[in-house]
């Protein structure tokens, strides 16, 4: 896309966020409670889908349960680090193209955050904490920063539509579940075509400044998208769903060919991207 | 080193094995992050391993993860963790 194109992009992209703007506190209607008799994600979505490792329909149903949680504790936790990221960006010298749509950007995500939150505090004991990294990341200087924060939301964004735009129509899930990733879905389809486009020059920027570094970005953003798929086995979900042996299913479970092909599904978009993009020379392997 | 401190540390190298197959030839004193065995990411997974091998979850509070950076450090600890429990 060249100069003028991306421009447009960023104003028709800046004008949708106004006119879809909406007041995320007055939404949506609350139920009361959300039956735990019904599926609060579909089945073939939980992690341990096609691996014959939880039969029991009542477990299932449990799994659907804190796996939502999960799901939706990994927007709250892993979009506030990155929204720091970009808060730190705004109004800074080489960012004056992006500052207002990452208004819009910061904004919707907030509103995000406190959907996914509120959710899980109304009808669950609340979100799961952060499985942190007790290790620093060394950063990789300052153009490649960059390309790490937004490649790390890009991979994020592509993750969570995968679901969205899947349970924002499924008929087996609690009407307010479907509310919520339909919501999700359609903020999030403005946030991936502006953040791919970001990202392809961000790419091109740090090449110019640094190009030694490629190869070392390109490694690291196939780790983030390893690290961003495992991060969906959350231990705690299996516990909750009173497996007795959580690790080992979370282990299991991940390392089953249907999964991995499940894993390549999911990771296929944004894949293509980077492939595409020239990012990564040889695709993600899941 | 008894033999379910055996296993649990061969299960570890093989964790390790593939973030990085040069793990089979390094000194059990190098510093595994400088060695770009492990890094930030790969840790988290790391320590969901060593709870999983030792029965114990490690608590971020109370462990110095820095005695996880090295073979013979992360050996001193399955040893520890394993006595501990047993
Ligand atoms: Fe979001
Ligand atoms: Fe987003």
């Amino acid at each position: 896309m060249d100069e003028s194109g991306f421009d447009t992009m960023l104003a028709r992209l800046a004008e949708k966020s106004r006119d879809e703007h909406y007041n995320p506190y007055t939404k949506f209607s609350w139920p009361e409670q959300v039956s735990e008799d019904e599926w609060w994600m579909h089945p073939d979505y939980l992690t341990v889908a096609g691996t014959g490792l939880v039969e029991d329909e009542k477990t299932l149903k449990a799994l659907a349960r804190s796996e939502t949680v999960n799901f939706f504790s990994l927007h709250v936790n892993g979009i506030r680090e990155l929204m720091i990221e970009v808060s730190k960006r705004i109004h800074t010298p080489g960012y004056a193209d992006y500052n207002e749509y990452l208004h819009h950007f910061i904004g919707e995500e907030n509103a995000h955050m406190w959907f996914f939150a509120e959710f899980c505090y109304r009808y669950t004991g609340g979100i799961y904490p952060e499985a942190a990294s007790p290790l620093r990341r060394d950063g990789f200087g300052d153009e490649w920063d960059d390309v790490v924060v937004f490649s790390r939301i890009l991979i994020f964004e592509e993750i969570f539509d995968y679901f969205n735009s899947r349970m924002g129509k499924e008929p087996l899930i609690p009407d307010i579940l479907r509310e919520i990733h339909a919501a999700h879905h359609h903020d999030e389809s403005r946030h991936v075509a502006f953040g791919k486009q970001l990202v392809k020059r961000l790419h091109e920027r740090a090449c110019a400044a640094a190009p030694e570094r490629r190869d070392d970005m390109e490694k690291y953003i196939k780790d983030y998208m390893t690290h961003s798929v495992r991060s969906l086995y959350n231990p705690q979900s299996f516990k909750d769903a009173g497996l007795p042996n959580p690790l080992e299913v979370r282990r299991k479970a991940m390392a089953h060919p249907v999964r991995r092909e499940f894993h390549t599904k999911v990771m296929a978009r944004v894949d293509r991207f980077f492939t595409g993009a020239g990012i990564f020379s040889t695709p993600w392997e899941a | 080193m008894t033999a379910s401190t055996d296993t649990a540390m061969d299960t570890v190298l093989e964790f390790l094995r593939q973030c990085n197959a040069e793990v089979d030839t390094i000194d059990w004193e190098r510093d595994l992050i400088d060695a770009r065995i492990l890094d930030s990411m790969a840790f988290v997974e790391f320590l969901l391993v060593i709870e999983e091998v030792t029965g114990t979850p490690v608590d971020l509070a109370t462990t110095d993860v820095n005695t996880l950076r090295t073979l013979n450090g992360i050996s001193a600890t399955l040893t520890e963790r394993i006595t501990a429990r047993d």
